[in-house]
């Protein structure tokens, strides 16, 4: 059982990453419930979906509060990172948070510099990947190599698939710091 | 849920579940938040060698359905909030020609232009809508995507069944959340199973003269048909969802998208020791009557749960239960309501702090 | 010398009033679809108003639609029944005016049908109202009894000079006020039935008709207005014939 927030800038791969996860979460026989905000919302330059796994049937596909908060740049750690609860995890891109900030004591905060892994890798737009693999490896939400077996079967069967993907999941899994 | 299963969006869940279950024509005009509909028809309706049209507005794209539907077709059109207002003149066609459609009203919130966030407001268009004259819609009220492919597959039957426009009432959160389905196996419709249709007949066989009904058989003997119509359909198609009811204090009332939180919010209370329960409406017409007889001496009231600021479904409670206990409005117009609130607004109920509502 | 015979599609008399051209055009589709061989395939789709009543007149399968959709109603039988003969016969108001729209995209998409317009310049139905495509400056109606002034109601609008630039496969306007009109209108409406068989294209046929009761003049006079008046805005002739040609 998890609820979890994926955020970040359009163009991030803040969905395709949620739909990854529902879809290899679905296929260990969980229940899932994925749901983005959408219309005006999609051109406002932020994205996010919420996602919520869970063995029992699923109530609100709203989470009120977070098990685990992924985000991809400063604004949307902190426009959700006051709902994670107490224990909960918050994943943040390294790449993109100032050195200032101030992670609080009760969440347990996971930073990898997601964007620079990707494109030192030259799959830029995988940077979403490492971000996973960081998740993982911090979270336990799921056995990091059966995952990373799942999200490369999930590029496979959409036919755009390339070693970097998997590639940019295993540095998220090596490359993620404690804060 | 089976193990056979897709992950889709509602709307694509709607979409799917009337090409399998033998739609051949759509058409509609686009708006948030169901457009995915109209799209995933554009891409897949032709490969299933039906017709998809991209209206100019949605009174054309009603009449096309109008005419589809004459020609013996199941077929399809879908909208929300403003959009769907303009398909109450061919609903009132349809009607008065027993014609069957299906139409899909996914609920964005407001009146007016609104929003585009999900909404509980057009409970009343849908309940109540359908243009001019003496009309009733079968409105059936997904709650979950798996729902979504059931309900439009089963409303397609319906259709078919009362010769009758069944509407599909979602809102903007079932629509675009992803769950698992399971979707229904594909059927064909055959165009002439019917002797209802235009066909094109040759002359000296009897023809179809598709015009108002009153004008074809007269008066009383239509009104005779549809009222029993309308009754049977009353009786015979209530469906909804008892949730812990069976020794409720106090039994919440919410369809689509407040029905799923209801459930989060009955199972918190319970686990608090508060005796909730829910009754979940699948049909909002017919409203689930049934549901509110024989229920335990132990309820105290009743809750609805709504996304409008009217309560919209409040006289149907009201009368479904026969007016014999207080109801209560938890009405979070353009916000999802959330578990604990709900579950607060109860506590508030049963501690005597919040008035019953007046139903207006 | 040439044998009138009845149609057999016509079961019953028009009903219209008295020196209505609805009878006559209701006639030429008759013929014109029996001179094809088409009677046994039809489904006419008639719009609200005096155009409603071939519903009874004729022995096709019809539908009547709702005020002004009749282009769209036909477009969806169409589609589901591609191989049958689709028309739709509609008042000037309901095509022009409250149902211009659905009748542009219907020219727009090219759906093969034949649609045939009765232009009589004024709501006959509800009284004898101004028809804003329609009517004549000057002309007095039950909604412009001092005669229609341009600078309140806008100006009569031909639209077959927009529809012609829809790429559609065929437009033509013809006439009722006399054998030689008649006849060459009986053309214009086989010719739609024709290109509709040969699976052509979307096609138009308007027909300037008079309307004795509501323009308050006898049968006779209300012909003569056709050709002095109403044919000068509206003129009559083949306003676009692809030839099949897409």
């Amino acid at each position: 059982m998890a609820d979890i927030i994926f955020a970040g800038f359009g163009g991030q791969g803040i969905l395709t990453a949620g739909k990854i996860l529902i879809d290899v979460a679905a296929q260990h026989g969980k229940n899932i419930c994925w749901t983005s905000s959408y219309g005006a919302a999609m051109r406002g330059g932020t994205a996010s979906c919420s996602i919520i796994i869970s063995d029992e049937e699923i109530g609100s596909p709203y989470p009120e509060k977070l098990d685990i908060l992924l985000a991809m740049n400063e604004p949307s750690y902190h426009k959700f990172i006051g709902d994670v609860k107490e224990g909960g995890y918050a994943i943040v891109n390294g790449s993109l948070m100032g050195g200032d900030v101030e992670y609080p004591a009760d969440v347990n905060v996971y930073s990898v510099d997601a964007t620079d892994i990707a494109n030192s890798l030259g799959n830029g737009r995988a940077a979403n990947l490492v971000m996973l693999g960081a998740m993982m490896k911090a979270t336990g939400l799921m056995d990091v190599d059966t995952f990373g077996t799942s999200l490369n079967d999930y590029f496979e069967k959409k036919g755009r698939n390339t070693p970097a993907n998997l590639e940019c999941y295993k540095l998220g899994i090596e490359k993620a710091v404690k804060k | 849920m089976s193990a056979d299963y897709v992950l889709m969006k509602g709307n694509e869940a709607i979409a799917e579940a009337a090409l399998r279950a033998g739609c051949r024509f759509y058409a509609g005009y686009p708006i948030t938040p169901q457009s995915e509909i109209l799209e995933y028809m554009s891409v897949n309706m032709e490969k299933r060698g039906g017709t998809f049209i991209q209206g100019e507005n949605e009174i054309a794209s009603m009449s096309m359905l109008f005419g589809a539907s004459a020609a013996g077709a199941r077929v399809m059109s879908s909208s929300s909030g403003p959009g769907f207002d303009l398909k109450q003149e061919e609903i009132s066609y349809l009607t008065s020609n027993n014609l069957p459609a299906v139409l899909v009203n996914s609920m964005r919130y407001g009146t007016g232009d609104g929003e585009i966030t999900p909404g509980q407001d057009s409970y009343w268009v849908s309940t109540r809508g359908g243009g001019h004259g003496d009309k009733r819609l079968i409105v059936l009220a997904p709650a979950s995507v798996n729902e979504c492919a059931e309900l439009t597959y089963l409303a397609f039957d319906l259709a078919e069944k009362y010769r009758n426009v069944v509407e599909i009432l979602t809102d903007g959160a079932i629509s675009q959340m992803i769950e698992k389905c399971t979707l229904p196996p594909a059927k064909e419709h055959d165009i002439d199973k019917f002797d209802w249709t235009l066909t094109g007949k040759p002359l000296g066989v009897k023809k179809n003269k598709m015009n108002n009904l009153t004008n074809i058989i007269g008066h009383p003997a239509y009104s005779e048909m549809m009222l029993n119509k309308f009754k049977t359909m009353f009786s015979e198609e209530q469906r909804w969802e008892s949730v812990m009811t069976d020794d409720a204090e106090l039994i919440l009332v919410a369809y689509g998208i407040s029905s799923r939180v209801c459930k989060t919010a009955v199972r918190e209370a319970r686990a608090a020791g508060i005796k909730l329960g829910l009754i979940r409406p699948i049909t909002v017409w017919p409203f689930p009557r049934k549901a509110f007889e024989n229920l335990p001496e132990s309820v105290k009231g009743f809750v609805t749960v709504e996304m409008s600021i009217s309560s919209q479904m409040g006289e149907d409670i009201m009368m479904a239960a026969r007016n014999s206990k207080p109801l209560y409005g938890c009405l979070t117009n353009v916000n999802i309501p959330k578990a604990k609130e709900i579950v607060d607004f109860c506590l508030d109920v049963l501690a005597g702090k919040v008035e019953p509502m007046e139903v207006i | 010398m040439p044998v009138y015979k009845t149609p057999k599609s016509i079961i019953a008399p028009s009903g219209c009033c008295g020196g209505c051209g609805h009878g006559i055009i209701q006639r030429l589709i008759a013929e014109s679809i029996e001179e094809l061989g088409l009677q046994d395939q039809v489904i006419a789709c008639v719009d609200i108003a005096c155009s409603e009543w071939s519903l009874d007149c004729l022995d096709y399968d019809h539908i009547a639609g709702p005020h002004g959709r009749i282009a769209s109603v036909a477009t969806g039988i169409k589609k589901v029944r591609p191989d049958k003969t689709v028309y739709a016969l509609a008042g000037d108001g309901s095509s022009y005016v409250i149902g211009w729209t659905e009748t542009t995209y219907a020219a727009v998409r090219d759906i093969p049908i034949t649609m045939i317009v009765v232009n009589n310049g004024i709501f006959g139905m509800t009284g004898g109202q101004m028809n804003l495509a329609t009517t004549l400056i000057g002309d007095k109606t039950v909604s412009s009894k001092a005669g229609r002034r341009r600078e309140t109601m806008g100006h009569p609008v031909d639209m077959l000079q927009a529809i012609k630039t829809f790429d559609v496969e065929f437009a033509a306007r013809g006439a009722l006020y006399d054998t030689k009109h008649i006849d060459e209108t009986k053309r214009f409406i086989k010719k739609g039935f024709e290109n509709q068989r040969d699976n052509k294209g979307f096609s138009i046929i308007e027909v300037l008709s008079p309307c004795p009761t509501n323009w308050k003049l006898d049968p006779v006079d209300a012909m003569e207005k056709i050709k002095n008046e109403n044919e000068k805005v509206f003129p009559v002739g083949v306003y676009t014939d692809r030839g099949g040609n897409k």
